[in-house]
């Protein structure tokens, strides 16, 4: 029997439709199935602020989700020394588990957070499923911490350790001239 | 000089001479620089904004205002008892009323001498930050007003025990009560039992005042209900060290 | 004219009867010596005519007011030192004095004040604390506070208490004064005799409560039923028949004559012995006088 070119061309298609359908039905175990998003939280971060980070996870899979580990990530953006900042100072909201997310089904976690350096940062919301291979993360909130006026030690000091002196110098002088005057 | 005034002038010598009345104020102001060094020292406080450090040093202004009330106030007659000089002075033409209010004023010029050991550091903590000078009228008003309350309070206690720790035990009492439901968690203090306690406490009265003027600038408007709860306190508390020092026994 | 009167003056603390219808009259110009034990009401009494202490029953005037209701106009026409000073001790003497006058609406000049201290024995010039002064010191600034005023009566609580016999000496000759001078009225409660001997013309003697005896001091010292063992020359002795007011011969044997005087001053009574007739060669007192007198109606004795 003849090969005839038609015959190669169909075993090809047929061997890269296989291999095809193979690729997607592993890309299809591996697509997300949650949807994790984080807000921003209204109004001004400054120093000593203690804004609320709320996140959303969303599961937009056909199974259900179990044991979802959900947690916070930040990172200081500062040029030239960016780092990740270790969230222990800043939050006591520590890694959230979700027992369960149901299909469609959406979770909303809250983290405070209390902002006690100044600075450009970026934060972000990650999702563990032990089922995947892959985390998934959501953007990249970046957002700046202003500076606020603290207290000075270099005025409180001073006045710290002068007054006592000063009310006992003042107390002296009372008691002296009131002898004298008697 | 009338006799009044003769005791009013013996009330505030021995307020800055003697020792019992001039240490006072030297311990006050140990602690106010105790604070102000722990605001800079400590990693928690030195992140509070000056609004917050401002407030907190009212506090602990107003409370040792009316701290230094009680204990002169106990003092007042129960003291002069033990020491055996109450007996001389009433043999004088000066009322016991006369005393009682010479001494009242006696104590409200020690808050004022603490009022302006205060300032200093007040402005130390909170020059840089917001409603500082709003601040030291309300802070005099309501450390007045307090002041007022526990010291007519303390020599009237005082005018009827026997000893100077009888009298300062339940003036001490007194004031750890009036300031104990402010130590209570934001969250029972927004329950309607909290919100009452807080409407006829004067301690928490004061307290909510400054917090508002400092924090959350509002303005007077804010604070007329509590400054009205003060005042009202403090015509009551006259009121009764008049009457019960119409008559003091030996 | 009376300064103090009162009758029948009650006052209980709880079940406890202090004074039990006390009643007593002192007259303007007099030295009152007041008497009695330890709790017997002197103090409480005192305390009452000041206005300082109210009583539950009884009348009490003085200078013609009642204590109780016009105590803070009576108090500026009087003065008392109490039994315990009720000095402040981080005075100085002059910045008491100073004080004291000011209470009574006084305005003393420096030169009074250096004449209230000079006159009980102190020195102007300490400007040193009254604490530490000694006893004595402490005892005559009571005194010079209880005296700045010129007080129509002053009432004094164990006036020479703490002080030497100088000391005593010099208040009771500044008392005197004050009376012969300005005619002070005094009351004063002590339990020293000899005060009262030297200072008073009248006096009272309390006990549980009650005055258990009033009535005047003999001059002179002494009062009535004094008993004294007189001894006589042997070559003389007593006319039979002989009396004489007031002299009571009690028994005459052996040249030695026990005789009783009462109401009249022991002196004139042994000078009445001689001018009778009998050489008096030595006198002895059995018994009698203020300190009898005193025991006598105290602690249950016999009034």
């Amino acid at each position: 029997m003849k090969w005839h070119s038609f015959h190669v061309a169909l075993i090809f298609a047929i061997t890269a439709g296989i291999l095809l359908a193979c690729e997607s039905a592993s890309m299809a175990a591996q697509s997300p199935s949650v949807e994790i998003s984080l807000e921003r939280p209204t109004g001004t971060m400054k120093m000593g602020d203690t804004p609320v980070f709320v996140g959303t996870v969303k599961n937009i899979g056909r199974q259900p989700l179990k044991g979802l580990v959900v947690y916070l990530s930040l990172v200081s953006l500062k040029s030239g020394d960016e780092h990740p900042v270790d969230l222990e100072d800043w939050s006591a909201q520590k890694a959230v588990r979700i027992d369960q997310l149901l299909p469609g089904e959406t979770n909303t976690q809250k983290w405070g957070m209390r902002l006690i350096q100044s600075g450009k940062y970026g934060i972000a919301l990650t999702a563990v499923d032990p089922q995947r291979k892959q985390p998934i993360v959501s953007d990249l909130m970046s957002f700046e911490i202003s500076p606020k006026p603290t207290l000075s030690s270099s005025r409180i000091l001073p006045v710290a350790i002068g007054e006592p002196l000063l009310i006992l110098l003042l107390l002296g002088v009372v008691r002296i001239s009131r002898i004298r005057t008697a | 000089m009338s006799t009044f005034m003769s005791l009013v002038r013996k009330e505030i010598s021995e307020d800055l001479t003697a020792t019992r009345g001039s240490i006072l104020f030297l311990i006050a102001g140990m602690v106010l620089s105790a604070f102000s060094v722990l605001l800079v020292s400590n990693t928690e406080l030195s992140l509070l904004d000056n609004a917050q450090a401002v407030y907190m040093m009212c506090g602990i202004i107003v409370m040792l205002g009316s701290l230094i009330a009680v204990i002169r106030g106990s003092d007042g007659f129960a003291g002069e008892r033990e020491r055996g000089t109450l007996e001389s002075l009433m043999l004088t033409p000066a009322t016991t009323q006369n005393l009682a209010h010479a001494k009242l004023i006696g104590i409200l010029l020690s808050w004022m001498i603490l009022f302006c050991i205060s300032t200093p550091y007040l402005w130390a903590v909170g020059s840089t930050g917001q409603n500082l000078l709003s601040t030291i009228p309300y802070l005099f008003t309501t450390g007045t007003f307090l002041v007022l309350i526990f010291a007519s309070a303390s020599l009237a206690l005082s005018s009827k025990t026997r000893t100077f720790k009888s009298a300062l035990s339940v003036g001490l009492t007194l004031l750890l009560l009036a300031g104990s439901p402010v130590v209570l968690g934001p969250s029972l203090r927004q329950s309607s039992v909290g919100r009452l306690m807080d409407l006829v406490n004067p301690v928490a009265g004061a307290l909510n005042t400054l917090d508002s003027t400092i924090i959350d600038s509002q303005g007077l408007i804010f604070q007329v209900l509590p400054l009205a709860v003060l005042l009202g306190y403090s015509l009551i508390s006259l009121f009764i060290l008049h009457s019960v020092t119409r008559r003091v026994e030996l | 004219m009376i300064a103090i009167r009162v009758r029948n003056l009650k006052k209980t603390f709880g079940a406890k009867t202090v004074l039990d219808s006390v009643s007593m009259t002192v007259h303007e110009g007099d030295i009152c010596g007041f008497l009695g034990p330890n709790g017997s009401g002197k103090t409480t009494t005192l305390r009452v005519l000041l206005g300082i202490m109210g009583a539950d029953e009884g009348e009490v005037s003085v200078l013609g007011l009642n204590p109780a209701l016009s105590g803070h106009i009576l108090r500026r026409r009087v003065n008392a030192l109490p039994e315990s000073h009720g000095l402040y001790g981080w005075m100085s003497a002059h910045r008491y004095l100073k004080f004291f006058s000011q209470l009574y609406g006084m305005t003393p000049n420096t030169d009074q004040l250096r004449t209230g201290l000079l006159q009980v024995g102190l020195d102007p010039n300490d400007h040193r604390p009254i604490r530490t002064f000694s006893r004595g010191m402490k005892q005559r600034l009571g005194i010079a506070r209880a005296t700045i005023n010129e007080a129509s009566i002053l009432f004094l609580d164990e006036p020479t208490n703490g002080l030497d016999p100088r000391g005593r000496r010099e208040i009771h000759d500044l008392l005197l004064t004050l009376n012969r001078e300005q005619g002070l009225t005094i009351v004063i409660s002590t339990h020293i005799l000899d005060d009262v001997e030297r200072l008073c013309n009248r006096i009272a003697i309390m006990d549980m409560g009650r005055v258990r005896y009033e009535g005047p001091l003999a001059s002179g010292n002494n009062a009535r039923s004094l008993r004294y063992r007189l001894h006589l020359d042997n070559s003389c002795s007593m006319p039979s028949g002989w009396t004489y007011p007031g002299i009571d011969i009690i028994e005459n044997k052996e040249g030695w004559i026990t005789c009783s005087i009462d109401g009249i001053p022991p002196a004139y009574a042994i000078k009445t012995l001689v001018e009778a007739g009998l050489p008096i060669l030595e006198a002895e007192i059995l018994s009698g006088g203020l300190e009898d007198l005193y025991l006598s109606h105290t602690e249950g004795g016999v009034s």
